[in-house]
This record gives structure tokens, C-alpha cells and sequence, in this order.
């Protein structure tokens, strides 16, 4: 098997957070996140050696870093707000300050760091508004045990893929925009795809926290998609913000936030050629809502 | 100094099966080197859509993209990607800002696309609802493919030029 058949940043739609499902012995790993405290940044300015210590009691593995910045609804660009980050030896983990737009999201392999190890966090504003960073390390705290290893039965999603194709199987994306002028609810929307190959729909991508999709409020859009024979993808919310009933999932459940990140659809959903699906479109505001279904379209012998 | 002779040196089949990449069906063996296309292009505020810009691939080697990334600032410029063999990344285009991004925010292509040598890619920009110049900083990463071993059978000619 050449190294073309295996992808060498790995499987987009077996995303890195799902971390090792093999139990190593003797050691125990407990799902862990640390914050540092939201911190203001103000324009034009640095912030230096905010202390972020990890626990004293267990190694701790990054596995994502997430940073949620408060503006009071003034748009942020994004290079705006910078993060430079040392570990407790001085060893810089970035190389400079870098956006932390550019850190927002997994990381792989995990950034081990030693028990009562203390990070050194240095946030950079180079925009034009105050504003504030709340940092978050997700991962997990690993301690030892005394207990043997074994290989659950769960099988990683990127051992997942459904059936293998004989088609002629291409990267493809369907992006889509809606925009409403108000709240509402607009049901059965149609999502049309192409006559030339059938689609495998394997995941989705989406904006909302960027400067040119800015969402305010957190909640404004809810969506359930439906699978070509119109079952749906989610429940409806039974409580939603403004009182829709046909709410679905909040878009910042299934859509990652910009960027070429998937959110998985697991099983993938095979979609025959010029198939359509539906979506549900729930607005609690004006808002515009963008997607992509990916996946790969499947091509015959002579396309 | 040393007196010894200079013995030549012979790649065993063991050795070349371990360091090349990439084995083709007849035998023939590739190196697999990480490579860069990039694309860099400046567009003036609601200028008109172009379409069919040419980015060329490498001259000697097939190219192997494994993730399409993007460090363009200005949100709103779709960008539209047509591989050599005709077929579409994406239809309609996306904007690239929010859809594409770098290093693991990157757009990665699964399964990665074979682009041979000599070939083009066809790029669409629109900037039409994009009220400031927007350049298109776009980059194809992945790998090129260097005939490293000639097939067994000695028609490797035909299989290096895939």
C-alpha cells in the first residue's frame, strides 16, 4: 500500500479530540480542563506572565486549547488579539505571539506538560478595542495505577468508513448561505447537490465567530439538517432562547467555527446524485448562517 | 588518511522499498518530498470575478496535495478551486477566509488529490462584495513524487511517467 491511500495530516473526519481509545497499564487518564481566568487586554498593549499551574498531583496532556474573547459586541479582528505561550522551564510553546485564532483548536500530538509545571501566558492586543481572553486547556490529567491494559472494544472513527468505494472518490464541499432579516423559522430547506456523482456526506464546516459572520449572542441560529430520506439529524431544543418550537441544534454545536475543520457526520450519509436535502433554518435575530456539506462525490468510470 | 579503496555502494531492494514513498503497480519505486504550491494574487476592492487563473504545477514531478490552506485577512472573497482533471473542490466557491485556514484550521483533501506534472489548476476569485482590496494568499501542500528505482521488469519509463 503506497502512502498515498493513507492522509498524512491524518483523517479529517476522525477529528484529533478523540484522543487513543487503547487503555495503556498501569496508568490512569481523567478528563481535565484548566482555565485561566479571563484576563482584559487593552488596546495597544501586552499582558506578561499570567501564571496558568498545572496540578500537582498528575502529568497533564493538551489536547485542545480554546480561547473565547469578550468584546461587548465590538467586532474583533482577527490577528487582533495575539498569545504567546512558555512552559514552566522557560521553553517557549509558540515561537512568537501568533493570533490566537490560529491556536483555537486541537492539538496534536498532545503538548505533554509535568505535574506542577506552571505555564507562562502573555497575551498581545494589536487592535483598537479593549478586550477580554479567557484561555482554556482541555486534555487529560495522567497519574498511575496499578491495573493491567486492555483494548476496548470501541473502534476510532477513522477505522469507521462505512463501505469501501468502487467509485472514483474526489475531496468535495457544498457551501451554503442563508441570511434572515428577522426572527423565524424556515423549515424544509432545500439543499441541492450535483447531477454529475453521487455525494458521501462525511461532515460539515461552518463560521460564526469571524469577523465577517460576527454573532454577537451566542444562540442567534439553529439548525436540523435531514438525511435524503428526511430523517432528521437532531432533536428540537425543548427550551430555546426565543421561543422557537422548531429549533434544532445551535449552530455552535455542529458548525466549528471557521476554518477547514470538520464537524463529523458519522455514519457518513450517501446522497444519490442531484439529491437534495433538507435543512431547518431557526433564526432568533437577523443573522446570516453559512455551511459546507464535505464529503467526496463518487465518480463513475467516465467522468 | 585512509588507504582503503572506495568501495561502491549497492542499494539492496530491502532499502529501497524502505525509504521510497511510494511503489507504483510495475515496481517502480518514488521518493515522496514535501512541497509547496503557492498562490499570491491582489484584488482590487468589488473588482469583477475572475475566473480560470492558472497555477501551474511542478515541472518535473507529480504532485500529490494533501491540504489546501489560506492566510488571506479580508473576509467575503470567494474563491473557487478546479483540479487539472476538470473536477471542482467545492461548488459554488467559499469564501476562504472563514472556510479555509492554516495548519490544522487547514482545509485538508481526503482522499489526497494527484495532480501529474505540467498540469494547471484553475482558480475563480470574486471580490465583487468585498468593499477593500483582498489578496488571495492561497497554498497547496503536499507532496511531489521523484522516480527514485526503476521497475523490476526494466519498463520503467512508463510507469515513471505514471
Amino acid at each position: 500500500m503506497g502512502s498515498s491511500t493513507v492522509p498524512v495530516f491524518g483523517n479529517i473526519f476522525a477529528p484529533e479530540w478523540m484522543g487513543w481509545s487503547r487503555i495503556l497499564p498501569n496508568i490512569r487518564d481523567v478528563e481535565r480542563d484548566i482555565d485561566l481566568p479571563s484576563t482584559t487586554v487593552p488596546t495597544g498593549g501586552t499582558v506578561r506572565n499570567l501564571q496558568l499551574p498545572i496540578d500537582t498531583d498528575g502529568d497533564y496532556l493538551v489536547r485542545e486549547i480554546q480561547f473565547v474573547i469578550f468584546a461587548d459586541n465590538i467586532q474583533i479582528a482577527p490577528d487582533a488579539v495575539r498569545v504567546r505561550i512558555r512552559d514552566g522551564r522557560g521553553k517557549l510553546i509558540t515561537t512568537d505571539f501568533v493570533p490566537v485564532l490560529d491556536m483555537n483548536g486541537p492539538i496534536v500530538p498532545p503538548l505533554p506538560l509535568c505535574a506542577g509545571e506552571v505555564l507562562y501566558v502573555d497575551f498581545q492586543n494589536v487592535g483598537v478595542n479593549d478586550c477580554q481572553v479567557w484561555m482554556t486547556l482541555k486534555g487529560w490529567m495522567r497519574t498511575t495505577c496499578t491495573a493491567p491494559g486492555f483494548e476496548p472494544k470501541y473502534v476510532p472513527m477513522y477505522r469507521r468508513y462505512s463501505v469501501p468505494q468502487t467509485a472514483d472518490p474526489d475531496d468535495f464541499e457544498y457551501p451554503f448561505t442563508f441570511t434572515s432579516s428577522g426572527a423565524g423559522d424556515f423549515l424544509r430547506q432545500p439543499l441541492q447537490t450535483d447531477n454529475d456523482a453521487d455525494f458521501l456526506w462525511r461532515g460539515l464546516t461552518g463560521d460564526w465567530n469571524t469577523d465577517n459572520n460576527d454573532v454577537p449572542v451566542v444562540g442567534q441560529v439553529a439548525l436540523t439538517f435531514y438525511a435524503p430520506d428526511q430523517v432528521p439529524l437532531s432533536q428540537t431544543e425543548l427550551a430555546n432562547p426565543w421561543g422557537s418550537t422548531q429549533a434544532g441544534e445551535a449552530r455552535e454545536l455542529i458548525l466549528p467555527s471557521g476554518g477547514g475543520r470538520v464537524f463529523p457526520i458519522y455514519p457518513e450519509i450517501f446522497i444519490p446524485r442531484g439529491g437534495i436535502l433538507l435543512v431547518d433554518l431557526s433564526f432568533g435575530a437577523a443573522a446570516t448562517v453559512r455551511f459546507s456539506l464535505r464529503g467526496v462525490k463518487l465518480y463513475g468510470p467516465c467522468q | 588518511m585512509s588507504t582503503k579503496p572506495l568501495v561502491p555502494l549497492e542499494l539492496t531492494d530491502e532499502q529501497i522499498v524502505a525509504c521510497a514513498g511510494f511503489t507504483a503497480p510495475d515496481g517502480a519505486t518514488f521518493l515522496e518530498l514535501p512541497a509547496v504550491l503557492s498562490f499570491v494574487q491582489t484584488f482590487t476592492a468589488n473588482a469583477q470575478p475572475v475566473e480560470d487563473l492558472e497555477l501551474g504545477t511542478f515541472p518535473s514531478w507529480d504532485f500529490v496535495v494533501c491540504s489546501v490552506e489560506y492566510t488571506g485577512v479580508t473576509p467575503g472573497t470567494i474563491v473557487q478551486i478546479q483540479w487539472p482533471d476538470g473536477r471542482y473542490l467545492m461548488n459554488p466557491g467559499i469564501d476562504a477566509f472563514s472556510f479555509i485556514g492554516t495548519g490544522k484550521r487547514g482545509r485538508l483533501v481526503d482522499p489526497e488529490k494527484l495532480l501529474r506534472k505540467q498540469s494547471k489548476i484553475r482558480i475563480n476569485v470574486d471580490n465583487s462584495n468585498v468593499g477593500e482590496s483582498s489578496t488571495v494568499e492561497l497554498y497547496f501542500y503536499g507532496y511531489v513524487r521523484v522516480p527514485f528505482a526503476p521497475a523490476a521488469n526494466g519498463q520503467s519509463k512508463a510507469a515513471l511517467n505514471g
